[in-house]
């Protein structure tokens, strides 16, 4: 693997966990020129926050240049800025449907951020609001000062609240085989919702905790079979897995990756976790010293010795029954590969770069990239990708 | 004695063991506008927040938190807030 990438995960697992490892230690001292350059796949993969956050356990003198440290201070100040802005505007739409006696579901976003070590440096994207119970999608929007609605092809209304994207979803769940909505519509009637307080005190209501992690899987499989997926959204998965520990079932866990036919799919997404985000073993650090970094100083500092319980593989319970997807690293390299080409939801992908900002051209470049990742969604969820592609397509002539 | 308040506009940070005081106000941090500061400054930094303040306030503060003696804090808080001022990092509070 590439030094800077090596880098860039160190101080991930380190800004997530709240602990450095071994790698930390192994994979620093950089040039500035490589710093930039972790910098610069932080900010594309919109991690920049949760990385700034590892830079603390980094060894002595192995620091940023005081330049790239500055402007990503400057950053994460307005990363945390526009978080607070997330919240206030979560706060009046809660108000808003509150008022009208709707109940509003919060997918993912700010529901996720509060499960970070310090949510306010997760990179904020957009409010995504789905509605029990109501089929006339577009009514919540009634009242809401300014919203200009646009329909997106996947059936979503999406308008701009103060700066703020908001979409309205059809569906909680980015599942689209009959047979598996029917079970995921199921798991839901049963597993329901919860009430969860922002860090404004804005109390939401998020999925319950299994719903909650077939949504974040669900979704990082359609984007990563479509326009790209990032760091960011895997972080998330890793996160809501360790907050979730304790509080699900792991046979049940399986069993709906089974049902909803994502048992491969998740092999694969829990193994890019644990060979990339899980805090390591001290094995694990060494082997990545030896492939990657064999010309380097070492720079291992007295940090080693406060690492005293480096083995953390039991957070993941799912290990002990790992699937043989999740151990085999070229098979989780195919995920990297697709994070790696396209960043925040494809946002850097050149292809994306390339399509014109019109809706046609977008909607174009949406469905080619379904066709493109044709290989890599039929070995892991072909169902899932047919559907979504001619789901697509009926879209594209709306 | 002239009160004094913080540049709103520079945010105090902690980096591992580096305090660092930046303008994030720009929304592109430039070097000129970077400060280290040791633990101490960090101190006074953190205490004083959004109030006014006076040179004695942080003389006292010093005296109170290290083994040091108020003419030697006064003397101290003199030349960091010289430095303080030119780097704009203060204004009349």
């Amino acid at each position: 693997m590439d030094r800077t990438l090596h880098a860039l995960f160190a101080l991930l697992r380190a800004g997530l966990w709240g602990r450095g490892d071994e790698a930390v230690a192994s994979a620093f001292p950089l040039t500035a020129r490589e710093w930039e350059r972790v910098y610069e796949m932080a900010c594309q993969q919109t991690v920049a926050g949760i990385a700034f956050r590892g830079l603390d356990w980094l060894p002595d003198g192995a620091e940023p240049p005081m330049g790239l440290m500055a402007k990503w201070m400057a950053r994460v100040d307005r990363i945390e800025r526009g978080n607070e802005a997330m919240n206030k505007a979560v706060a009046r739409l809660y108000g808003h449907f509150s008022a009208h006696g709707i109940e509003a579901v919060l997918q993912k976003g700010q529901g996720i951020a509060m499960m970070y070590p310090d949510p306010l440096l997760r990179e904020s994207g957009d409010i995504d609001l789905y509605f029990p119970g109501h089929d006339g999608i577009s009514d919540p929007l009634e009242g809401i000062a300014g919203a200009v609605r646009e329909r997106h092809p996947d059936g979503s209304w999406v308008y701009n609240l103060g700066g703020i994207v908001v979409e309205h979803h059809e569906e909680l769940l980015d599942i689209q085989r009959p047979r598996c909505m029917k079970y995921a519509e199921k798991l839901i009637a049963e597993k329901g919702y919860e009430k969860v307080a922002l860090g404004n005190g804005t109390e939401v209501t998020v999925p319950a905790p299994e719903v909650n992690l077939l949504l974040l899987s669900s979704h990082i499989l359609k984007h990563a079979m479509g326009v790209g997926i990032g760091l960011r959204q895997i972080c998330d998965y890793a996160v809501a897995r360790r907050h979730y520990e304790g509080r699900v079932n792991e046979e049940e866990i399986r069993e709906i990756w089974k049902m909803t036919g994502l048992e491969k799919w998740q092999g694969l997404l829990e193994g890019f976790v644990e060979t990339f985000l899980e805090e390591r073993s001290f094995a694990d650090a060494q082997d990545d010293k030896t492939d990657v970094l064999d010309d380097k100083t070492d720079v291992l500092d007295d940090k080693k010795d406060t690492q005293d319980d480096k083995c953390h593989s039991e957070h993941y319970p799912c290990h002990s029954e790992r699937s043989e997807e999740s151990l085999d690293k070229k098979k989780t390299d195919v995920l990297l590969d697709i994070v790696l080409k396209g960043g925040n939801f494809g946002v850097y992908s050149k292809d994306r770069a390339e399509a014109s900002r019109a809706r046609r051209s977008r909607k174009c470049h949406t469905f080619r990239s379904f066709v493109n990742n044709m290989g890599f969604a039929l070995r892991y969820a072909p169902g899932e990708w047919i559907l979504t592609t001619l789901q697509l397509l009926r879209g594209q002539v709306r | 004695m002239t009160k004094m308040k913080l540049n709103p506009k520079l945010k105090l940070r902690q980096v591992g063991k580096k305090f660092m005081v930046v303008d994030t106000d720009t929304g592109s941090a430039k070097m000129t506008n970077v400060f280290t500061f040791n633990a101490s400054a960090a101190m006074l930094w953190q205490r004083i927040g959004a109030n006014s303040f006076v040179p004695e306030d942080l003389a006292v503060w010093l005296c109170e938190c290290y083994d040091v003696d108020m003419a030697t804090a006064r003397a101290d808080v003199a030349v960091l807030l010289k430095c303080w001022i030119e780097g704009g990092l203060v204004i009349n509070g």
